[in-house]
């Protein structure tokens, strides 16, 4: 019996208005569960897949298939009811700051509520215990009622986390989440993003420039150059010519 | 000798024309005023003999008849309730044009351009002539301050409130949007929340510039106080201008003290 991809793209073309051809091709299966890191320079098109995916950028061609939907052209309340289900985790967390730490975290529940009852931030009894059990589990339980622009950089990643998880996501879409944190706060942040979306089999597409970071967590590796896939592999087989390829002669990952 | 020009030039950066700038902006302007007095028909003897009066007035001034309190402390408070309300009819819409008009989150660009258009020219049009338009409209009374301040306030709290969305940081708005929220949820979660420090603060220092108007809306009859201020200056009972006019020192200063506190702890 084989199992279906929860994501499948095919041949994603973006271009964007100013002529930039951002993505030109890329054709990707996504298995239900799967931890995939993407890796490549910067400009390579990382930030672009993704956001195709969701429709934060309208994509120009190719298809995707989201758990067995055509979701390539989805709008409207469809997209929305398509967004509740995929997390997005953002390089510059995107928390809305001058909300508390829960309430952001039960942002995630604004897609399952009508408009009106979501705007009034009418959230369930379940939600807030669900909000506040997520909260406990990356670590900032006793943080719930700080302001979000209050916490660290890397305290707000996790309560990026904790909001993509609230949503019940089937699939999170990381963009760099780590890119703006030190080290210490980067290791925390990928071990609770990896370990959170294991236990609950949620699948993860991360992208990363730190090659490392992708090795140490990735199930499968994608290259992305210049709007290709030139590797698709297992960590292990990201050999020091794949990187070459990928970031250029230098082989070094931290661009500019 | 045209070295030393160069010299010159080079030590100043500009030309004497250009140096002089000053002195052409005080001459232009004394013109200005000189043709303004003659404009008029001024005359220095009028001008002292209107001090003389003024003095004669002060004179009647004091001490001022704080008998008459209890018949304009109802006035006075209606004015302060035409400034309340006229801010909060204007605030709420000027909610709604700010967020139609912000360039961000506008359904449309003509949405946009009409919105802004139509509280650029609220803004244009005073509040005395807006009172003046809703008396005819409405008649006498407190209802045509009301609704001239509200109109009035849109012109400016709608662009202040659509400047301030529009600095909203963007990666806010598309992380709530990316959760799947409607757009009245994006508003009221993302939206709402990025400005209300912004929003109080601006409907504050309206409220401000209102019950100043408000005050003075009363002269042309749209209610309030200041109608026993005209009143008092036809009878010469300058001992009750007087009280009026501490009194409207008294609300404004009291709603000035008042805004500051809510803005202190609003942050
Ligand atoms: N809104 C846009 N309009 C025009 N061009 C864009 C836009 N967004 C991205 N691009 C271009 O598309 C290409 C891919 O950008 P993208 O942000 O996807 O790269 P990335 O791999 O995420 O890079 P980084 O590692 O720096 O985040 C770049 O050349 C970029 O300049
Ligand atoms: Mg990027």
């Amino acid at each position: 019996m084989s199992v279906q991809p929860i994501l499948s793209v095919t041949e994603l073309k973006k271009t964007f208005p100013d002529g930039t051809r951002a993505l030109r091709g890329v054709s990707l299966d996504v298995m239900p569960g799967e931890f995939l890191v993407m890796i490549g320079s910067s400009g390579a098109g990382k930030s672009t897949f993704l956001r195709c995916i969701n429709h934060l950028f309208e994509p120009t061609g190719g298809r995707i298939v989201y758990d067995g939907t055509d979701i390539s052209t989805i709008s409207g309340a469809n997209l929305r009811r398509l967004r509740r289900e995929l997390g997005m985790i953002f390089q510059g967390y995107n928390l809305v700051k001058r909300l508390s730490t829960i309430e952001n975290v039960l942002l995630g529940r604004l897609g399952y509520m009508s408009s009106i009852s979501g705007a009034l931030g009418l959230y369930s009894k379940q939600d807030r215990e669900r909000a506040v059990e997520l909260l406990i589990r990356v670590g900032l339980g006793e943080q719930r009622f700080k302001r979000a622009d209050q916490l660290s950089g890397g305290q707000q990643q996790r309560v990026g986390i904790a909001r993509a998880i609230a949503q019940n996501a089937r699939l999170v879409l990381a963009d760099e989440p780590i890119a703006s944190l030190d080290p210490k706060a980067s290791d925390t942040v990928m071990s609770y993003l990896h370990e959170v979306t294991r236990e609950e089999n949620i699948t993860c597409i991360v992208n990363l420039h730190q090659v490392d970071y992708a090795k140490r967590f990735a199930d499968r590796i994608i290259g992305l150059k210049d709007g290709e896939i030139t590797f698709i592999g297992k960590p292990e087989e990201v050999t020091d010519e794949v990187i070459r390829d990928l970031y250029g002669e230098k082989g070094d990952q931290v661009d500019e | 000798m045209s070295d030393l020009k160069i010299v010159a030039q080079d030590l100043y950066g500009r030309s004497p024309m250009r140096r002089l700038m000053p002195l052409w902006w005080a001459l232009g302007l004394t013109a200005l005023f000189v043709v303004s007095i003659l404009g008029m028909n001024l005359n220095i003897a009028r001008i002292i003999e209107g001090g003389d009066r003024l003095v004669v007035m002060l004179g009647q001034m004091f001490p001022p008849d704080f008998s008459i309190l209890g018949r304009i402390i109802g006035p006075a408070i209606e004015t302060l309730y035409v400034a309340i309300l006229g801010t909060f009819l204007g605030v709420v819409f000027s909610i709604v044009i700010g967020v139609l008009a912000a360039h961000n989150i506008t359904p449309h660009v003509t949405v946009e351009i009409a919105l802004k258009g139509f509280s650029a020219f609220t803004r244009a049009v005073p509040a005395l002539i807006w009172a003046l338009l809703f008396i005819v409209a409405v008649g006498l009374g407190p209802l045509p301050g009301i609704l001239a301040l509200a109109v009035n306030s849109i012109g400016m709290l709608g662009k202040v409130f659509a400047e301030s969305i529009e600095e909203i940081d963007k990666g806010q708005i598309e992380a709530v949007a990316a959760t799947g929220a409607t757009p009245l949820q994006i508003i009221s979660k993302a939206i709402i929340p990025s400005v209300t420090p912004a929003l109080v603060s601006w409907s504050l220092f309206r409220l401000d510039i209102n019950i100043r108007y408000s005050a003075v809306l009363g002269v042309v009859g749209a209610g309030g106080i200041g109608i026993e201020l005209v009143r008092s200056t036809r009878m010469l009972a300058f001992d009750e201008t007087l009280t009026i006019t501490l009194l409207i020192f008294v609300m404004v200063w009291a709603v000035e003290y008042v805004n500051n506190k809510i803005r202190a702890f609003i942050r």
